[in-house]
């Protein structure tokens, strides 16, 4: 993870703060004291690499059976979900936990549910290796690529050492890297521009300040910047029952008791794109999840048209990417 | 520049060059750049732990603040981490101690990061509950009100006062006693309408959020704010500077060696040039027409109890010497333009060399020759007596004989080899015998070219008393290398550390029987008793300037002439050298 974010206060404070003419005034007005910030645009990327790593992405010789690639699970022109609850591998195998989207992966701290990795490069060996997911095998991905006509040129164009597994990964990272999404109607809202959301959704921002919903959603990627337990106020865990592996979270790569149930706060950016929800995908819809959030993680009730205004209000946190549908 | 020196000059380069790259290799300051480097990251890392600090304690300050902030300085931190970790895997020879300092450093940034990470996720609860806690009692107030339980809203501001007390200085008795209230609100809201029950209930559970978890939240606060990264960052700076200045002073060393000896490469050059130049200019005045060398010469050395004494012995005693090398020297080679010095040092080495391996070569095929003779004769003897001999080994001494003799024929093939080698060494066609064309030289007109050349003004006083003497037979060439050298040798031993004593160089001919007789007395350094029998020895030199070949080459070329050198010297006092040069007619 290379990125850094930075506080942009916007032009709005930025005109106040020149009206007010004072020293060393504190940002103020929409987009400076929000717990929310719009995504920055990261200039950085190595256009070549990325498009290799498009090519990589789509590409299902990655998997072990060339059956499934990075694409399959994660479709970019729906919000880089797959909507299912889990997602289905090689051999029709099931996963054990609900695809994340790609987009503005790189945005967040850790990468998977449980945070086990912490750069985007690191995060590919387990959907690649895992037997449930592409079961595939390093060394026979680059067997495979180098057999392919145009991959040895690609590869040694923009790597000294050819096809590998380290610049296999180097590409996919910097075409993930790529997958922000900019210019949400909401992030040209905390800019200044006061049209960009409607009565409604202005107001489920309002709300989704005022029920404690920023509190861990926050942030440029509204989430994504910190673990929090599943069940902080009731106990999800012991009303759905089953309590699998997957459900135990940042326990299992910490074992510390403390993190049991422990998930990395997902990112909300993608949210009305990529239903289900939770990390179990046990909610079908936003305002199903929206539903869990208030009964397990805030222990607070509202009125449906609080939560539909928060529902409309995460709908305007979808950017534009040229890989999404219009 | 002539082609000897130049050889000279080529091999004591590469040799100083070689030196050099030792130095060179030694002097790689690989360590030193990396502790450098390994000190800017821990003051890197020591100043942005301290503004994560700040910056934890400012998101802790605002309810509604994001944590992309504190997020970002875990990554920046990790880069630092990283950096250093493999920058002190890259120090040759890191102590371990260092090695434990860095890694109680890295634990100290992981435990603050850790801290962090853990304070997001507990802060997130209980600012979350800490904002709602004020709303959720008025709504419990507002409809207990509403459902006439009036005393319900006092115990809610009783509660809400001593949470609030609590929140400040959680002490365990407000601990203790806010966990009753809990548990008496809860008892009590059995018969409240359900509207009312589930407010409370909401209230009472982000109340105990809040008295459970704001201890905690504390702590983590405290760790994830702690100095503790500073306290082992300042530790482990004071044991990288203590690494640093190590390796810097053994660079400093090295490069000093390294500098060194470039100085004396770059100051040799320089020597060799002036002298070759100064002998450029010698060489060319002509020299006189020739005599022969008288039959006998030596090298002897005097030992002086008084130097005044000692020279007016010497004076009187004519040179007397074993005959070192009965042969006389080789045929003089073509004329060629290298220079004389080249050329007398060349045939020097080939000559003594060649002269002494031909000898040991006769005299090993004369004793085989012998060895041969005595075999038949045993054998002879042998055959009349039939007479068996039977030797400890259990062999015949016949077949002692006839290995002995192989051996011998063996070492006589293997000698035979050496000599030609020598031979055709001496033969060379790059490097000629030189200007060793004998003429008749006038050796006081020698002394005086050589003053003239050396140079001797700056160090000592030099008078001269030239008797009129009859010319030598002799090459001028080498009859001035002979002076040079022991008046180089006398002005370097008045340059001595006696810096008081006034230099002073003395310089004398006369005829004495058949010999000129040149005396060169010096009130230097003189030479100690114990070095006296070495100082003819080749590469002998007590000189850090010096090769060690200056009298070992005049001792030769007199010898060459049939004449005699002698030392005489008493330390501190001074040095009284005598050459005795045969005058001669051209040849016998």
């Amino acid at each position: 993870m290379r990125r850094t974010r930075r506080h942009r206060a916007g032009p709005r404070a930025a005109c106040l703060a020149l009206a007010l003419a004072g020293p060393a005034i504190p940002p103020s007005g929409a987009g400076a004291t929000e717990p929310i910030r719009p995504i920055p645009e990261d200039s950085e990327l190595d256009t070549a690499k990325v498009a290799l790593g498009r090519t990589l992405f789509h590409d299902p010789r990655l998997s072990g059976d060339d059956t499934i690639s990075c694409a399959s699970c994660h479709d970019l022109a729906n919000g880089g979900g797959d909507g299912r609850k889990v997602s289905v591998g090689v051999e029709g195998r099931l996963g054990a936990i609900n695809s994340p989207t790609v987009f503005n992966a790189g945005l967040n701290f850790r990468q998977f549910w449980d945070g086990r990795a912490k750069s985007l490069e690191q995060q590919i060996d387990d959907p690649v290796q895992s037997p449930s997911e592409m079961g595939s095998l390093w060394p026979d991905i680059v067997i495979k690529l180098y057999q392919d006509e145009r991959y040895p040129d690609l590869f040694e164009a923009l790597y000294p050492d050819g096809i590998s597994r380290e610049n296999i990964k180097n590409a996919l990272a910097e075409f993930m890297r790529s997958l922000v999404t900019l210019d949400s109607r909401f992030d040209r809202w905390l800019k200044g521009d006061e049209d960009a959301l409607n009565a409604q959704e202005e107001r489920g921002y309002a709300l989704f300040k005022h029920y404690g919903c920023a509190s861990c959603h926050q942030g440029s990627n509204v989430g994504g910047n910190m673990f929090q337990v599943f069940g902080v106020v009731n106990e999800y865990f012991k009303k759905r029952g089953d309590i699998t592996e997957a459900d135990l979270g940042r326990y299992n790569i910490t074992g510390n008791p403390a993190d049991r149930h422990a998930f990395k706060v997902p990112s909300l950016r993608m949210a009305a794109l990529t239903a289900p929800y939770l990390h179990d995908g046990n909610a079908a819809t936003l305002r199903d999840a929206v539903d869990a959030m208030f009964e397990f993680q805030l222990g607070r009730e509202a009125p449906d048209e609080d939560k539909e205004a928060i529902v409309a209000f995460i709908g305007t946190l979808v950017g534009e990417h040229e890989e999404l549908l219009p | 520049m002539k082609l000897g020196a130049l050889v000279l000059g080529i091999v004591v380069s590469v040799l100083l060059l070689a030196a050099a790259g030792v130095l060179h290799t030694l002097r790689d300051d690989t360590s030193r750049r990396h502790y450098l480097t390994s000190i800017d990251l821990v003051r890197e890392g020591q100043q942005l732990s301290a503004t994560w600090s700040v910056e934890v304690a400012r998101v802790r300050a605002d309810p509604l603040t994001d944590f992309d902030t504190i997020t970002d300085f875990a990554l920046r931190m990790e880069q630092i981490r990283s950096r250093l970790r493999e920058t002190s895997r890259l120090i040759p020879d890191i102590p371990s101690r260092t090695v434990n300092t860095i890694n109680l450093f890295l634990s100290a940034v992981d435990a603050k990061e850790e801290s962090v990470e853990r304070f997001k996720t507990t802060y997130a609860v209980v600012r979350n509950s800490a904002r709602y806690l004020p709303l959720a009692a008025a709504t419990v107030t507002r409809q207990a009100e509403a459902s006439g339980i009036e005393s319900l809203g006092a115990g809610i501001a009783g509660l809400t006062q001593e949470l609030n007390r609590y929140l400040v200085t959680p002490t365990d008795t407000l601990k203790a006693r806010l966990n009753g209230d809990l548990e008496t609100l809860r008892e009590s809201s059995v018969g409240y309408p359900p509207p009312l029950a589930n407010a409370l209930a909401n209230l009472l559970t982000h109340a105990e959020i809040l008295i459970s978890r704001q201890v905690p939240m504390n702590t983590l606060f405290q760790k994830a704010t702690s100095d503790e990264v500073f306290e082992f960052g300042s530790r482990l700076l004071d044991a990288l500077e203590i690494e640093r200045d190590k390796a810097i002073t053994l660079a400093t060393y090295y490069d000093r060696g390294f500098l060194s000896v470039i100085a004396v490469l770059a100051a040799f050059w320089v020597l060799l040039f002036v002298q070759q130049w100064t002998s450029a200019r010698k060489d060319a005045a002509p020299a006189p027409a020739g005599a022969t060398p008288a039959p006998h010469a030596g090298i002897d050395f005097g030992d002086a109890q008084d130097l005044e004494a000692f020279v007016d012995e010497g004076a009187a005693r004519p040179a007397t010497g074993a005959a070192g090398g009965a042969q006389a020297a080789p045929a003089p080679a073509p004329p060629t333009n290298l220079s004389a010095e080249a050329a007398m040092l060349h045939r020097f080495l080939a000559e003594r060399v060649g002269r002494d391996l031909v000898a040991s070569a006769e005299k090993v095929s004369v004793r085989l020759d012998s060895l041969r003779r005595i075999q038949r004769k045993i054998q002879q003897v042998l055959q009349d007596s039939e007479l068996t001999v039977d030797l400890p080994g259990g062999e015949g001494l016949d077949e002692e004989i006839e290995a002995g003799a192989a051996i011998a024929e063996h070492a006589h093939r293997e000698v035979n080899g050496i000599v030609s080698l020598v031979r055709r060494f001496a033969s060379f066609p790059g490097l000629p015998a030189g200007d060793d064309e004998r003429s008749m030289v006038d050796v006081n007109a020698c002394i005086e070219e050589v003053i003239a050349a050396m140079d001797t003004d700056r160090v000592a006083t030099v008078s001269m008393q030239l008797d009129t003497v009859p010319e030598v037979f002799a090459s001028k060439a080498e009859i001035r290398l002979v002076l040079a050298q022991i008046v180089e040798n006398a002005m370097h031993a008045v340059r001595g550390p006696d810096e008081t004593r006034e230099g002073s160089i003395k310089i004398g001919t006369m005829l004495r029987d058949d010999e000129v007789l040149v005396t060169i007395i010096d009130n230097g350094t003189g030479i100690a008793p114990d070095q006296r029998r070495h100082i003819f020895r080749p590469f002998y030199t007590t000189r850090d300037d010096a090769v060690g070949l200056g009298l070992t080459l005049a001792g030769t070329l007199v010898r060459q002439y049939e004449g005699s050198i002698k030392i005489s010297s008493l330390l501190d006092q001074g040095t009284v050298v005598r050459i005795a040069l045969p005058t001669g007619t051209r040849g016998p």
